[in-house]
C-alpha cells in the first residue's frame, strides 16, 4: 500500500504553509499573548480543507475527488464533514488516531475501552463520515456511556438527525471558526469594491496592514492559506491583469 | 423554437428565417401574456413526435397542451400545485407527461385519456423540482426533490420507486439496487441493513436539474448544494454509483427554479459537453465525463443576468440558445474555424461571435 499520494503530499504542503513565523516584535502581543497564540496553534488538529486541495490541483477537480475517495478507502486519510456550510475537511489518519490515542490521558472519558472500540469501528469503515447509533451499538458503544463520552470529548458531533452522528475531532470548531472568519475578511474586502475585485497585491497590503487582527484574531495564519481556501472553495477566482494577478468574487453566497 | 416567459407569454420562432447581418429571427406566433397561462411558464416542450403540438407547464398550477397551427389550447390539466418542471418521453408509446410540482409526489398525466394516470409517491420533501424520462427505457424516469434525493422510477411497478441515488455510494456499496432489465429489484427498497438509510441523499440541497446521457446509462444531476453529479447506473452490481466527477468551484446554483441542463449532441471522438447556466449569469461549458471546465459563455464580465432557459440544436454545428432573466434570448455558436469550442483562457471572458439578441418581453409582438 502506497503511503504517498498526491492527497497526502497536498495535505502536508498546506499544513507547512499555514502559519506565519511569530516575529520578536511587531505582533502587538505581549509574552503571554504569544504563549497563548502558540498554544492555540498546537491545539488545532492538523486538518486541511478540501478546498485547499482543490486550489493545489485546479485543473482536474475530478482527480482530487476520486483520489481523495481512494486514499480514504485505503485508510490513509479521514474525511470529515462536520458543517456543510463550512466545507469538507481531511486529516491524515495517522494524525487522527494519534489524537484519539492521546485522549487516554484525559479525564473526560469514563471508560477508555470506548476509545479502542471507536478506533476499531473507524478503521473498519475507513471512508465514512457519519455513524448511526446502530453502527455504534454494533461496536458495543452505547448511547448512555460510549456515545456520550465521544460527544463530550469531541470525536462525535450531533448531526441534527436523531440517531445519526458525524465523525469529528476535538477543537475542530476553532479551526472552522478561523477558516470562516478569514474567508469572510477576504470576501468582505473584495465586496466593498464596485466590481467586487481587487489586485492581489492590494489585498495582501491590506492583509498585512491589519496587524492587530492578524495576530490576535487570525493567530498569524498565512495570507496564502486563506487565499487557497477561498479559491478552492469557489468564493473568489483569480484573473490576470497587466498589473499582476487580481481576485474577483464569484457570487457564492453563504 | 418555442419560448415561454415569466410574464406568461409564449412565442414561436422560425429558426430558418435568419436573414442579413442583424440575425433576427422571426416570431411566427404565440400566446400573449395572461391569455394562456396566468403566471410564469416553468417549462415548455414540443410534442415529441412533431411540431403540431406543444406542452407548457406553469406556476399557475396547470399543464396545457396546445395546437401549434391554431394556437389554441387543446387540453388543460389542473395540477393543484405550482408546476416546477415537466417532461414527456420521446421514445415511449405512452403519452404520459410527468410533472414535478410543489407537491411531494410525481404526477403522471395521460394525454390519451386526458386524465391523471398515476401518482408516484416516495419523495419526502415538500416539492419535486426536476424530472426527466429515460432516453432508452420508456417506463423509467428520474425525479429530483427538495428532500435532496434523485429517485428512479419504473412506472410499471406498483411500488414504483426503484432506488434513491446515494452520494456516498461510490464503489457499488450502499443501499437499494436498480436492475434495469429485470422487473424484480435485487433488494427491497424499504428494508435495508444500513441504519442511516432514511438519510440517503443525492445532494445536500434541493435537486433542481436532471439530464440523462443518451445511452440511458448515466444521469447528471445538480442541486442547490452547488454540485453537479454524474451517476453511473450500470455499475457491476447494477447499483447506482456516484462517479465522483467534480465540476470545480465555479458552479453557482442557489435558486430553487429548475435548471435546464443541456448536453451537446453525441459525436465520435469528441468529448460530450454539458452546458450549465450558472446563477451568476454565465454559462459554464464542461466536459461532462471529466468535469473539466472548457469555456465560459458570458455577454460581459460583469453580467448579473441569470440564465433561466437553455436549449441547443444541431449535430455537426452546435447552436445554443439561452434565455436570461432580462428577457433576452441569446444565440451562441461554436467558432466556425473549429468543430467544437476549444479552450480559452478563462481570464478573458470574451463573448463568442455571432451573438443574436432578441428582446421578446414586449417589443416585437404588436404585429399579431
Amino acid at each position: 500500500m502506497a503511503e504517498l499520494s498526491d492527497i497526502t503530499i497536498g495535505i502536508k504542503t498546506v499544513l507547512s504553509r499555514m502559519w506565519d513565523a511569530v516575529p520578536d516584535t511587531g505582533t502587538r502581543l505581549n509574552r503571554d499573548g504569544i504563549a497563548e497564540l502558540l498554544r492555540f496553534r498546537k491545539s488545532i488538529p492538523p486538518i486541511v480543507m478540501i478546498s485547499h486541495l482543490h486550489a493545489l490541483f485546479p485543473s482536474d477537480p475530478t482527480f482530487i475527488e476520486r483520489e481523495l475517495q481512494h486514499v480514504a478507502e485505503e485508510g490513509l486519510v479521514r474525511k470529515m464533514v462536520v458543517n456543510q456550510n463550512a466545507g469538507d475537511m481531511v486529516i491524515e489518519s495517522k494524525d487522527y488516531f494519534r489524537i484519539l490515542h492521546d485522549m487516554r490521558q484525559s479525564d473526560k472519558v469514563s471508560n477508555i475501552e470506548t476509545l479502542d472500540k471507536f478506533e476499531d469501528l473507524l478503521k473498519s469503515k475507513p471512508a465514512v463520515t457519519r455513524l448511526a447509533k446502530e453502527d455504534l451499538a454494533e461496536a458495543s458503544i452505547t448511547e448512555e456511556e460510549g456515545i456520550r463520552d465521544l460527544l463530550n470529548i469531541g470525536f462525535l458531533v450531533l448531526s441534527g438527525i436523531p440517531g445519526v452522528y458525524l465523525i469529528s475531532i476535538p477543537n475542530v470548531g476553532s479551526f472552522l471558526k478561523l477558516a470562516f472568519r478569514t474567508r469572510k475578511w477576504v470576501v468582505n474586502m473584495l465586496g466593498k469594491t464596485k466590481w467586487k475585485e481587487m489586485l492581489e497585491k492590494v489585498v495582501h497590503e491590506r492583509w498585512d496592514a491589519n496587524v492587530k487582527t492578524h495576530w490576535r484574531e487570525f493567530r498569524g495564519i498565512t495570507f496564502e492559506w486563506v487565499m487557497m481556501e477561498v479559491k478552492g472553495g469557489g468564493w473568489c477566482e483569480p484573473f490576470g491583469t497587466p498589473g499582476g494577478r487580481g481576485w474577483k468574487l464569484t457570487g457564492k453566497k453563504e | 423554437m418555442i419560448s415561454g416567459g415569466s410574464d406568461s407569454r409564449i412565442s414561436i420562432w422560425d429558426l430558418n428565417s435568419r436573414e442579413g447581418l442583424r440575425h433576427r429571427y422571426e416570431i411566427i406566433g404565440g400566446i400573449p401574456p395572461k391569455k394562456g397561462h396566468k403566471y410564469g411558464i416553468s417549462g415548455i416542450s414540443w410534442w415529441p413526435f412533431d411540431n403540431g403540438m406543444f406542452i407548457s407547464g406553469s406556476f399557475d398550477e396547470t399543464i396545457k397542451v396546445w395546437d401549434t397551427e391554431a394556437l389554441e389550447e387543446v387540453y388543460k390539466f389542473e395540477i393543484g400545485a405550482r408546476v416546477n418542471a415537466h417532461d414527456i418521453s420521446s421514445i415511449a408509446e405512452h403519452c404520459l407527461v410527468a410533472c414535478a410540482a410543489d407537491y411531494p409526489a410525481v404526477r403522471l398525466i395521460d394525454l390519451r385519456s386526458s386524465g391523471a394516470a398515476q401518482m408516484l409517491s416516495s419523495h419526502e420533501g415538500m416539492t419535486v423540482n426536476s424530472i426527466k424520462w429515460s432516453p432508452t427505457h420508456p417506463f423509467m424516469l428520474a425525479s429530483g426533490g427538495s428532500d435532496g434525493t434523485v429517485r428512479l422510477w419504473d412506472i410499471r411497478r406498483s411500488d414504483a420507486c426503484l432506488t434513491v441515488l446515494n452520494l456516498e455510494n461510490t464503489i457499488g456499496k450502499g443501499v437499494g439496487a436498480v436492475n434495469l432489465d429485470s422487473s424484480l429489484r435485487a433488494e427491497s427498497f424499504s428494508s435495508s441493513s444500513t441504519p442511516a438509510f432514511g438519510q440517503v441523499k443525492s445532494h445536500r440541497g434541493v435537486v433542481n436539474g436532471l439530464v440523462w446521457l443518451d445511452n440511458g446509462k448515466k444521469l447528471v444531476s445538480t442541486g442547490t448544494d452547488e454540485m453537479i453529479r454524474v451517476w453511473d447506473l450500470t455499475a457491476p452490481f447494477t447499483r447506482d454509483t456516484n462517479t465522483l466527477v467534480n465540476f470545480g468551484p465555479l458552479v453557482r446554483n442557489r435558486y430553487l427554479q429548475c435548471i435546464n441542463l443541456v448536453l451537446s449532441p453525441v459525436r465520435d471522438c469528441v468529448p460530450q459537453l454539458l452546458f450549465f447556466p450558472s446563477d451568476t449569469g454565465d454559462i459554464l461549458v464542461f466536459q461532462v465525463l471529466t468535469g473539466i471546465l472548457i469555456r465560459r459563455l458570458a455577454i460581459s464580465l460583469n453580467t448579473r443576468k441569470r440564465t433561466c432557459g437553455l436549449v441547443c440544436r444541431g449535430s455537426e454545428y452546435v447552436e445554443l440558445f439561452s434565455g436570461n432573466s432580462d428577457g433576452d434570448i441569446i444565440l451562441w455558436e461554436a467558432e466556425k474555424s473549429a468543430p467544437m469550442p476549444h479552450e480559452r483562457n478563462s481570464a478573458t471572458n470574451q463573448p463568442t461571435k455571432n451573438i443574436l439578441t432578441e428582446i421578446y418581453k414586449g417589443l416585437e409582438l404588436e404585429n399579431y
